[in-house]
């Protein structure tokens, strides 16, 4: 991570809290910019958009080298945040855009996409530029993996689970359903300052002891008092900023496979143009800051414990913190869309409860996890076999030993 | 983690602790092929590991360690409410504080010029007492 001091944000608005990523253009056609046409599409897994009409070639602008994402982390002071992660102030999610080719009107869900191809001309109309409900973000990173990649990824994945696979699962298995998807995601800098205190202790000495027919080691110790008080910069920390994916339950869901998809490249992300989107429906995002604020600083803290677990090996009976104090000076927000190809799979329980299963790809480097419904059955069965098989050996061998003994 | 070591001096009660683990191995083998064989299908346990992979730099470490005391004669290998090896267990007392406010607002507040100080009051001129009034006036 670069650190260069003194650089101030790029574009700032008038409020110097805010960096302005509106593109100030209309909603409607986002078209070619050298013949017009709105046949725009990425050119393969590049960060290129080509004009599918005169084939005209352009990159979307990288907010990490037009906005300085990335630099200035020790000069953060207060809370910065980019026009797409302002405070969602409207819950209306159906917008109507005039097309400009022939002028009907085309109502666009922002809740799951943000293009619409108009029925009667075929142009294809965009949400161009930010708007109050949060479905806009600042950035997108588009997808790196092809679809029949990410298929064979997940039919290699659920592959070496089919054995103790749920039945209707195996047989209804088919990965070629695999969806792709863009969700929301925040990603916040920090520049903090922690401070934390305890005790630690060193070995001086280990003894053992007889006691009878028993023994027991002893050990001696230093006790000090410790304190540590640094600053950590923390770059591109990424948090979900929808309500449904950041609940992560075990016992209600599986949303902790989507999580452990992260972290994604947010370095490589581009301004925000829908002509990105293609086919993929996108998440609307509904969190504001305020909402994930506590989440982020409690990652920040654990960051900055993890971040002084090498300052403490002299403390080789290990270190027990009893206070933690973190100084948030600062925190630059930004909102963005990440690549996931998604397969899902309602198991439905004997109760009528209903788990939604997943097994995801990450869409830019291909990692792949899931959750594949279990025959409890068959669980069950081989580990009373495995239980049995093994206490065949070990019971008369422990019994002989016993008498033996 | 408790790292007390009991063992017996005698060989007859070696052999019989030995027998004890042989009759308990089962039960612990079907209790590991569970777990595992779970796990491996349902990924319960994956997550987000941020702490590891999120870029952070760290600067301006400052270090006390003082001396406190002698802790003797300890059972466990570790010192007692160890949490330094689990970053996500959380202090007994834990704090943030967020800066709302850019600190340069405050800067700017304190880079002000002292504001000239109210004349001494020894430095006032003598206000001239009253006449007393004439009782009955």
């Amino acid at each position: 991570m670069t650190e260069p001091a003194g650089r101030e944000p790029a574009e700032a608005s008038a409020d110097d809290s805010v960096i302005n990523t509106s593109t100030g253009r209309a909603h409607g056609h986002d078209d070619c910019p050298k013949c017009g046409s709105t046949e725009v599409s990425r050119k393969g897994e590049t960060l290129s958009l080509i004009c599918g009409f005169c084939r005209y070639e352009w990159v979307g602008t990288r907010l990490e080298d037009a906005h300085g994402l990335g630099d200035g982390i020790g000069d953060l002071a207060g809370r910065t945040f980019m026009s797409g992660a302002a405070d969602i102030t409207s819950a209306e999610t159906l917008i109507t855009l005039k097309c400009q080719g022939c002028g009907s009107e085309v109502v666009v869900d922002t809740g799951r996409t943000l293009e619409a191809r108009c029925h009667w001309c075929r142009s294809i109309l965009s949400i161009n530029d930010k708007i109050p409900n949060g479905a806009v973000p600042d950035g997108i990173v588009p997808f790196a993996i092809s679809k029949e990649d990410a298929i064979a990824r997940i039919g290699q994945f659920a592959g070496k689970r089919k054995f103790f696979a749920l039945k209707r699962f195996r047989a209804e298995f088919k990965p070629d359903n695999v969806l792709a998807v863009y969700l929301p995601y925040m990603t916040v800098d920090g520049n903090v300052t922690a401070r934390f205190h305890g005790k630690g202790e060193v070995q001086t000495r280990r003894y053992t002891v007889q006691h009878g027919k028993t023994s027991t080691t002893y050990y001696d110790a230093d006790v000090y008092d410790v304190v540590r008080e640094f600053d950590l910069h923390i770059d591109d920390l990424i948090i979900e900023s929808s309500a449904t994916r950041s609940n992560i339950d075990n016992r209600a869901n599986t949303n902790n496979i989507i999580n452990s998809l992260l972290p994604y490249d947010v370095k490589n992300m581009v301004a925000f143009d829908s002509n990105y989107l293609g086919d993929a429906t996108a998440e609307k995002r509904d969190l504001n800051i305020d909402d994930v604020t506590r989440k982020a600083h409690v990652q920040f803290l654990t960051m900055a414990r993890e971040g002084i677990r090498d300052d403490l090996m002299q403390y080789d009976r290990g270190v027990r913190w009893t206070h933690e104090d973190m100084d948030v000076h600062g925190s630059r927000w930004a909102t963005v869309f990440l690549p996931v190809w998604l397969y899902s799979y309602a198991e439905k329980s004997d109760t009528g409860q209903v788990m939604v299963h997943y097994i995801a790809v990450n869409g830019r480097n291909g990692n792949v996890m899931g959750s594949v419904p279990i025959n409890k059955a068959r669980l069950w069965g081989v580990t009373f076999l495995a239980t049995v098989l093994t206490a065949a050996v070990a019971w008369p061998l422990g019994a002989a030993i016993m008498v033996a003994g | 983690m408790d790292a007390v070591i009991l063992g017996s001096s005698s060989s007859s009660g070696d052999i019989g602790f030995f027998g004890l683990v042989l009759l308990a191995v089962p039960f612990v083998v079907g209790w590991w092929t569970y777990r595992s064989l779970y796990r491996r299908y349902r990924n319960q346990d994956q997550r987000y590991r941020y702490e590891y992979t999120t870029a952070a730099v760290r600067s301006r470490l400052q270090r006390w360690d003082t001396f406190d005391r002698k802790n003797n004669r300890q059972r466990n290998r570790d010192i007692h409410g160890r949490n330094d090896d689990d970053s996500h267990e959380r202090a007994d007392h834990a704090t943030v504080r967020e800066a709302q406010a850019p600190r340069v607002a405050q800067e700017e507040r304190l880079a002000q010029e002292a504001r000239e100080a109210e004349p001494a009051r020894e430095a006032q001129e003598p206000r001239a007492a009253d006449t007393p009034r004439e009782p009955g006036a």
